[in-house]
């Protein structure tokens, strides 16, 4: 077990087997598999966050004016974006082979972040419609995340449709 | 160089008389086994590397259910140990308990938008986490309790409809808990 030979030297009668002692090496490592295979995680899970709280006005606060909104509308067709400074809604439509364009949704919003329309810190309204599976809001948020919009709230589609009318 | 004749090689440090004297009857056959450890060992740091880079010190947070399926995104940060709401397309759970059936959940029949069993077991959970943790008096350490208290996971499956998840989190806002973290695999991953 775990020999080393030396090569002989001129004393000639002195043993030159070493033997290396491997066993508390194994007892080791056979603790430290048995301690991680315990511990292990095996199914990594991320979050998408966001914070639903609406700060209450103080008393004596005066009136400010309505905040602007950037809102992405999740619909049977597709996305659909629109920025509350500028009346023309964007839609982004399903792609060809029937799935949601997260592609062109990220691509859309880079332009309008590029194009200083707002900030990275603008509040964006996430709006599915009720019937949509929740696969497709997590799509749009996360679009929204990849182009540095972490600041995202959700609500339905209707509405937010009913505020904009 | 001259051959020799085998005779027993047992180590000075394994006093294994017994195999000694059974090798005495027959002289000419060695009993000495020498069991090769160098692929085990090389097994045990090949398992050993591969455990250190799973390893997580946070552990396992979200118990993965069978008809859950995450959705994916390409979001990287990680999940905290809050309290979890799980919503398939059958039931919803609180921290694993049923609480309500996923299809009993619509505006048509929830008209004031909240879930009643949900805002109970809701309730008790933000009741303990205040008898457990009482609120610090330091100013930041306050502003941090407040934060940690009203932190929710949602882990949905990617097919719930969005009505239902909506009204959960209506249910949770009006307990308390509007800082909601949904539970995502990330793209590449291992979906569970």
């Amino acid at each position: 077990m775990g020999g080393v030979t030396e090569a002989p030297s001129k004393g000639g009668k002195k043993s030159m087997n070493v033997e290396l002692n491997l066993v508390p090496f194994i007892d080791l490592m056979t603790v430290c598999v048995t301690f991680l295979l315990l511990t292990a995680v095996w199914t990594q899970t991320n979050r998408i966050s966001i914070d639903q709280s609406v700060a209450k006005p103080k008393p004596n606060q005066p009136q400010q004016e309505q905040p602007k909104r950037l809102t992405v509308m999740v619909g049977r067709d597709g996305y659909s974006i629109r920025w509350s400074e500028d009346p023309k809604a964007e839609s982004i439509p399903k792609a060809g082979n029937g799935k949601y364009n997260a592609d062109g949704l990220k691509a859309k919003l880079k332009e309008w972040l590029d194009a200083k329309r707002f900030k990275n810190d603008q509040k964006v309204m996430v709006a599915p419609e009720d019937a949509m599976p929740y696969s497709e809001m997590i799509g749009a948020m996360d679009a929204c995340n990849q182009v540095g919009l972490m600041n995202i709230m959700v609500a339905d589609a209707a509405s937010v449709i009913g505020e904009m009318m | 160089m001259p051959v020799k004749k085998p005779e027993s090689r047992i180590g000075s440090s394994v006093h294994m008389k017994g195999l000694k004297v059974g090798a005495a009857g027959k002289a000419h056959r060695s009993l000495q086994v020498n069991l090769n450890l160098t692929p085990m060992i090389d097994m045990f740091t090949i398992l050993v590397v591969f455990l250190l880079l799973v390893f997580s010190a946070s552990g396992e947070i979200l118990f993965q259910q069978k008809d859950i399926q995450l959705p994916k995104a390409f979001t990287q940060r990680p999940l905290e140990r809050v309290p979890i709401i799980g919503i398939s397309q059958a039931v919803i759970l609180f921290e694993g308990n049923f609480v309500e059936d996923s299809g009993k959940v619509s505006e048509k029949t929830l008209p004031d938008l909240r879930i009643p069993p949900l805002s109970k077991v809701l309730k008790g959970a933000a009741e303990a986490f205040k008898r457990d943790h009482p609120m610090p008096s330091e100013k930041e350490r306050a502003e941090k309790w407040m934060e940690d208290a009203k932190q929710i996971i949602i882990q949905a499956d990617e097919g719930v409809r969005f009505e239902v998840i909506r009204l959960v989190m209506m249910t949770a806002a009006n307990e308390g808990y509007s800082a909601v973290n949904f539970a995502v695999v990330p793209k590449g991953g291992k979906a569970g």
